[in-house]
């Protein structure tokens, strides 16, 4: 019986598992595999170097430096763009006018292009007739002004800042879903226990998103580990000193544009390891926390 | 200690819905009152407007010699214990029970000492240090009361708080409630759709239904007097049997008929009370399941209310036996000795007892013979 049950089992999920395979497990492996080339990708010259790129890639400021970059926007992530989708859930979940159209409005920027975004910051941060310099001109902030995305002190900024409204949305609404789930009983509970509006927010809001925070931080520490797009799209034509060179985009460079397959990757395989590395580490931290009380 | 006055009270959802029609009551310091009704019937909505949850469309709400209207929850000096508990699941028991008094700021060992208290008066003193999702429902819900204790308010509130517990240790939670409210003597207003925690819990019960209090009293009272149909019907288990038929004067006395099996002599003094009533009018007879009688055990009461019916259903509760019955194309059933050997299929001749009939009026439900049966049993 349970032997039929596990065939079953198996059928059902063989498909899914064939699928990972062949477009997840096998260019991974074969990411490997070319890492010990050094090659360009397209010649017959594949010279076999073994972990030699590897070596050179602990030994490359380069790659540290992107690494550093995509910590930097991981943790922006965590510390800026979370709490300011917790904040703007648990805002909305009152009773706000328009609150779905807020809701819908603040998710936008998720379902636009890329390619749609990227040219709306840029348009923001122009240096000429930007909107942000525009604005700071108004204000008589003039000294304020200036290249954004041209400058290497504010590039990345500026880049997180469009990375981070891009995903503030989207980590909302999961926010705006887990507060639909705590019970309105408890909040009522607190209110009759004394708790201001702010405390039910600290004592029942927070917690109760508890499992919520989970996902979105481990979606965030993930997403941050393997970005690519504004960052290598925004700075069109490229941030000086490689300003806003996250892990991804560098092996995009290394690997396409400068014909060193071999080499692109071997960062790949990096940046995989340091994905599952950091995602591991979060997911252990959460369950070591959340071991029950008492039992 | 505080007395709660609903005057002209009134609930109007909007879509205008009304979910509590102009209501007045009086809760007495230190009382226990049960708010029943079935489910929409403004009970719930009642408590939450006494607990400052609900804005109150019109009328006044006071709690002591203070309106309440305009103050906030959390000042109206009440405690209120919800159906699902509504523990803050983060919290460990010993943080649950002392939120509120850490809101308050009060003194750390005050809070210690309180919360102390309340876990010995409910037997919770070993789970202090346990979150709510290592407890039992009948331990979570302790807990929600001991919460509810430690504040030492004037008026504690329960929202059907026993709703969500298996049935032993809604029973046993019951008289736990019973005993508390005996100890702590303080006002308790309590909400359930179940009319047994009604009946054993209240001092006095309201029984409301549609956004209306139908009848407000002590449990005897509300079931030895219905003033009208819902009441009669509501409360008890089994319900009380109604049977239509029309009222039929002969020989000076006044009988119920129903068909032409059933001609059941009502007691002279419902006489006058159905003076207003027409001869031949059509009327709604209530009688309770333990007041239908075996004749030959009660002889003396059987006299001209006896009538002939089949046996149905047999259903033997230990203690007791309920016989479902059909006479005259209605179904009724009777509460009889366990001992009685009735068979399904039978037809046996049945009694109503004379001191507990009901007559209603069958278009507004209106209990016709209320007052002059309290009259003539009260003496």
């Amino acid at each position: 019986m349970r032997g039929d049950e596990n065939r079953i089992a198996w059928m059902f999920v063989a498909p899914a598992l064939a699928l990972y395979a062949l477009f997840v497990m096998v260019p991974l492996c074969q990411s490997f595999w070319f890492s010990l080339f050094d090659w360009n990708g397209y010649s017959q010259d594949m010279k076999f170097t073994g972990m030699r790129n590897y070596a050179a890639l602990l030994r490359d400021g380069v790659f540290w430096g992107s690494l550093w970059r995509n910590i930097f926007l991981l943790a922006a992530s965590l510390v800026v763009q979370l709490p300011i989708a917790i904040i703007l859930a648990a805002l909305l979940a009152g009773p706000v006018r328009f609150a779905r159209v807020l809701r819908a409005g603040l998710f936008a920027p998720m379902i636009l292009p890329t390619v749609i975004v990227a040219l709306l910051w840029i348009f923001i941060y122009d240096p000429v007739d930007g909107l942000l310099n525009g604005l700071l001109g108004g204000i008589g902030l003039q000294s304020l002004r200036r290249g954004w995305l041209g400058e290497a002190t504010t590039a990345l900024p500026a880049v997180t800042v469009a990375v981070c409204w891009r995903y503030t949305g989207f980590h909302m609404i999961l926010f705006a879903a887990g507060i639909v789930n705590i019970p309105a009983e408890t909040y009522e509970a607190a209110e009759l226990d004394g708790a201001s509006a702010f405390a039910r927010f600290i004592h029942v809001t927070l917690p109760g998103l508890y499992p919520v925070i989970r996902v979105s931080a481990l979606l965030s520490v993930v997403g941050s580990m393997k970005y690519f797009d504004l960052n290598y799209l925004m700075p069109s034509g490229g941030a000086p000193d490689r300003a806003t060179e996250l892990v991804a985009t560098y092996m995009y460079r290394e690997g396409i544009n400068a014909d060193r397959w071999g080499y692109g990757c071997a960062i790949a395989v990096a940046l995989c390891a340091l994905t599952l590395a950091t995602g591991g580490i979060k997911l252990w931290l959460d369950r070591r926390r959340s071991q029950p009380a008492g039992v | 200690m505080a007395e709660v006055i609903l005057d002209k009270v009134r609930k109007v959802f909007p879509g205008n819905v009304v979910a509590v029609a102009e209501t007045s009551l009086k809760i007495e310091d230190q009382e226990f009152v049960v708010l029943v009704g079935p489910s929409g019937c403004g009970k719930t909505t009642t408590l939450r407007m006494i607990a400052g949850l609900e804005e109150i469309t019109d009328g006044t709400i006071s709690i002591g010699d203070k309106v309440v209207n305009d103050i906030p929850p959390k000042d109206r000096d009440i405690a209120m214990v919800f159906q699902n508990y509504a523990l803050y699941p983060h919290k460990t028991v010993f943080q649950n029970m002392a939120f509120a008094l850490q809101l308050r700021r009060f003194p750390k060992a005050e809070i210690k000492q309180r919360v102390h208290e309340a876990a010995k008066i409910l037997g919770i003193e070993e789970l202090m240090e346990r979150r709510p999702s290592a407890l039992s429902g009948g331990q979570r819900q302790r807990v929600a009361v001991g919460r509810a204790i430690v504040r030492q308010p004037k008026v504690f509130l329960f929202d059907e708080p026993l709703s969500n517990l298996d049935a032993k240790m809604r029973v046993e939670m019951r008289a736990e409630l019973k005993r508390l409210h005996q100890r702590l003597k303080t006002t308790m207003v309590y909400v359930t759709h179940d009319q047994v925690e009604a009946m054993t819990l209240g001092d006095r019960v309201v029984i409301m239904e549609g956004g209306y209090i139908k009848q407000v009293g002590t449990p005897l009272e509300v079931y030895d007097f219905p003033e009208n149909k819902f009441v009669a019907g509501f409360i008890g288990t089994p319900p009380m049997n109604f049977f239509s038929g029309n009222l039929q004067s002969q020989q000076g006395s006044l009988y119920f008929r129903k068909g032409s099996s059933m001609l059941i002599k009502l007691p002279d003094h419902y006489k006058q009370a159905m003076e207003s009533k027409g001869p031949d009018a059509a009327v709604i007879l209530g009688v309770r399941p333990e007041n239908v009688l075996e004749p030959e055990k009660r002889p003396d009461l059987a006299k001209d209310t006896t009538f002939k019916a089949r046996i149905d259903v047999i259903e033997p509760l230990g203690a007791e036996m309920i016989l479902y019955l059909t006479a005259e194309n209605s179904i009724f059933l009777a509460r009889v000795d366990a001992h009685c050997r009735a068979q399904v299929g039978e037809v046996l001749s049945f009694a109503m007892h004379p001191d507990h009939m009901h007559v209603f009026d069958p278009n507004n439900g209106k209990n016709l013979t209320v007052a002059a049966a309290q009259k003539y049993l009260r003496g």
